[in-house]
């Protein structure tokens, strides 16, 4: 019986220690100051961060800025792309393996993500709390409101 | 190398040179590549390599150049070499090579080689670090016949249609051709109709078509994709023909070594539809393929043969990624040489007319970079075995029915 508890913690572990629901807290998406975009549907962010919506209005190129790793890139994958860290990078994988794009910008913290955004022409990015003026704030989402 | 090839190479390298001269700052090249490195050995029957002594001749590498030329235009070539047993033999060819010109979300065009749309995963075939198998399953990604579905050359549309609360829908339409060496793996696989030599295959025009709908359901997407195309094989006889009669001698040379043979497939169309669901780190996938061939074989003035292969496959997937750097991943694949003949009542022997995979696989991601994989394989059934390869000590083709094969692999990427 001790065994059979054992088992199951172990697979509780596996299936609920890597799925548990993440608490949503903040997440902005930001843009360059001079992008002529207001607003974004959930949906609209997914086509644009999966490489299907390539420009903004008035034909301007939309560049991707992504975080490497961490909880915000993890909440953001999977509250807007619907896809795992590892699913995101191996889908951006194929697209560059096969020449039909260019792999988003990562970055390792959220202030060079942001530097980036403040400085790069139509680029789009996402962050987990406000700490700057230099970009344009999108959409915030907060879960709890939502709810 | 081909002409056609040493052509391809001098554009892109002057599109390149000339990209990097006019503006340093603006286009940057990417340069990716992969290097992989297998074995496989199986307790019997030689499979794609001469697996029952174990083989090293099993790997595949690549290193692509592309650009963005401006906002709409991507040019990008990629060089491939693999080796899996006496094909290929890492030489290096042009595995895709095109302009890319993005006129809208919904429509953009593409001139160059390409890669083919069969099923969900075709296009990726060549790179092991986006899969979780090691082996796809064979009945439809079969490595057989990996030389003829790799690329088309000619011209391409695609474009990605949202449909607002119905999903999206992404299309690509490929026109053009195929080159298929005569020392590649569907030259061997073609050496199944009979004792020939390759010299030439001549692909007329092909048709490519794949259609992918992401429903509105999260994670599930359904594909239908088609292949339609007309092959026609110019080979020699590689030993004498001799047939049986009812007169002295009892055995006459109708043909000998060296004389011409044609292969006309006049009609070869491939259907595959394809159901993917995934849920967090859970993928479920599950393809259905159709292949639908004529050929009619000529030798000399005898009479034409006539044969027609409707074969099926089908198989079903599940892979779950348990971290970042562990993977498991199972399916169960059936082949059928001719459909309507499933046993294999009308082949010698019954299971040469089948092949029945159940897979497992084992991915572990040492880091982004090294990728180490363990598959086993428990089969029934040879229908994907070369003949050639599975010959006794008296130059008899010898099978067993059941069979393992086990792989592993080690994948770099960058």
């Amino acid at each position: 019986m001790k065994m059979n508890k054992g088992v199951v913690l172990i697979f509780l572990f596996l299936f609920l220690g890597w799925e548990g629901k993440f608490i949503f807290s903040k997440m902005l998406i930001i843009t360059h100051p001079e992008t002529h975009v207001d607003s974004l549907e959930k949906k609209e962010i997914r086509e644009i961060f999966l490489g299907r919506k390539k420009s903004w209005e008035k034909n301007e190129k939309i560049t991707l800025a992504t975080l490497k790793k961490g909880r915000a890139h993890k909440q953001f994958l999977d509250r807007f792309v619907n896809k795992t860290p590892f699913q995101f990078r191996n889908y951006w994988r194929e697209k560059v393996f096969l020449g039909e794009g260019e792999s988003p910008k990562s970055f390792e913290t959220e202030e060079r993500l942001i530097n980036y955004v403040a400085r790069t022409k139509g680029a789009v990015g996402y962050i987990s709390s406000i700490k700057t003026r230099s970009v344009k704030i999108i959409m915030v989402i907060d879960e709890k409101e939502e709810k | 190398m081909k002409p056609l090839n040493r052509i391809f190479i001098v554009i892109f390298i002057a599109g390149f040179m000339s990209v990097s001269a006019a503006a340093e700052e603006l286009f940057k090249v990417d340069i990716h590549g992969y290097i992989s490195q297998g074995y496989m050995i199986s307790n019997h029957n030689n499979f794609l390599t001469e697996s029952e002594k174990g083989s090293f001749q099993f790997n595949e590498l690549g290193i692509n150049f592309s650009t963005a030329l401006t906002k709409k235009v991507r040019l990008g070539i990629q060089f491939a070499a693999r080796d899996l047993g006496d094909t290929g033999n890492d030489k290096v060819l042009i595995d895709w090579a095109y302009a890319d010109y993005n006129w809208r979300d919904w429509l953009g065009i593409r001139i160059g080689k390409m890669k083919q749309v069969v099923g969900l995963y075709n296009k990726t075939r060549d790179m092991d670090m986006l899969r979780t198998f090691i082996l796809l399953p064979q009945g439809i990604y079969a490595e057989n016949y990996r030389d003829a579905a790799t690329s088309v050359k000619g011209i391409g549309l695609y474009g990605e249609v949202p449909l607002k609360l119905m999903g999206n829908i992404s299309y690509q339409v490929l026109i053009g051709t195929t080159e298929i060496y005569k020392d590649g793996s569907t030259a061997k696989a073609s050496k199944v109709f009979g004792p020939f030599n390759v010299e030439k295959f001549d692909v007329d025009d092909l048709y490519s078509g794949s259609i992918i709908w992401e429903t509105p359901l999260k994670g599930l997407r359904l594909g239908v994709t088609l292949v339609d195309t007309q092959i026609k094989i110019q080979a020699s006889l590689s030993e004498d023909l001799i047939i049986p009669v009812d007169f002295p001698p009892y055995f006459l040379t109708v043909a000998g070594r060296g004389d011409p043979v044609t292969a006309d497939f006049p009609k070869l169309t491939i259907y595959t539809y394809s159901v993917e669901y995934t849920w967090k780190n859970l993928v479920l996938a599950a393809e259905c393929q159709i292949m639908d061939q004529n050929m009619i074989g000529k030798i000399l003035d005898l009479e034409p043969l006539e044969i027609s292969l409707n074969s099926l496959s089908y198989y079903g997937s599940a892979s779950y990624r348990f971290s970042d750097w562990f993977e498991l991943g199972v399916y169960y694949m059936e082949y059928y040489k001719d459909r309507d003949d499933k046993k294999g009542t009308r082949v010698d022997p019954p299971y040469s007319g089948y092949q029945k995979d159940a897979c497992v696989c084992f991915r572990f991601d040492l880091n982004p970079q090294w990728i180490f994989k363990l598959e086993g394989h428990l089969i029934d059934g040879v229908a994907l075995c070369f003949p050639q390869d599975n010959l006794n000590a008296r130059g008899i083709v010898e099978y067993d029915k059941k069979w393992a094969l086990f792989a592993v692999k080690m994948t770099f990427c960058f």
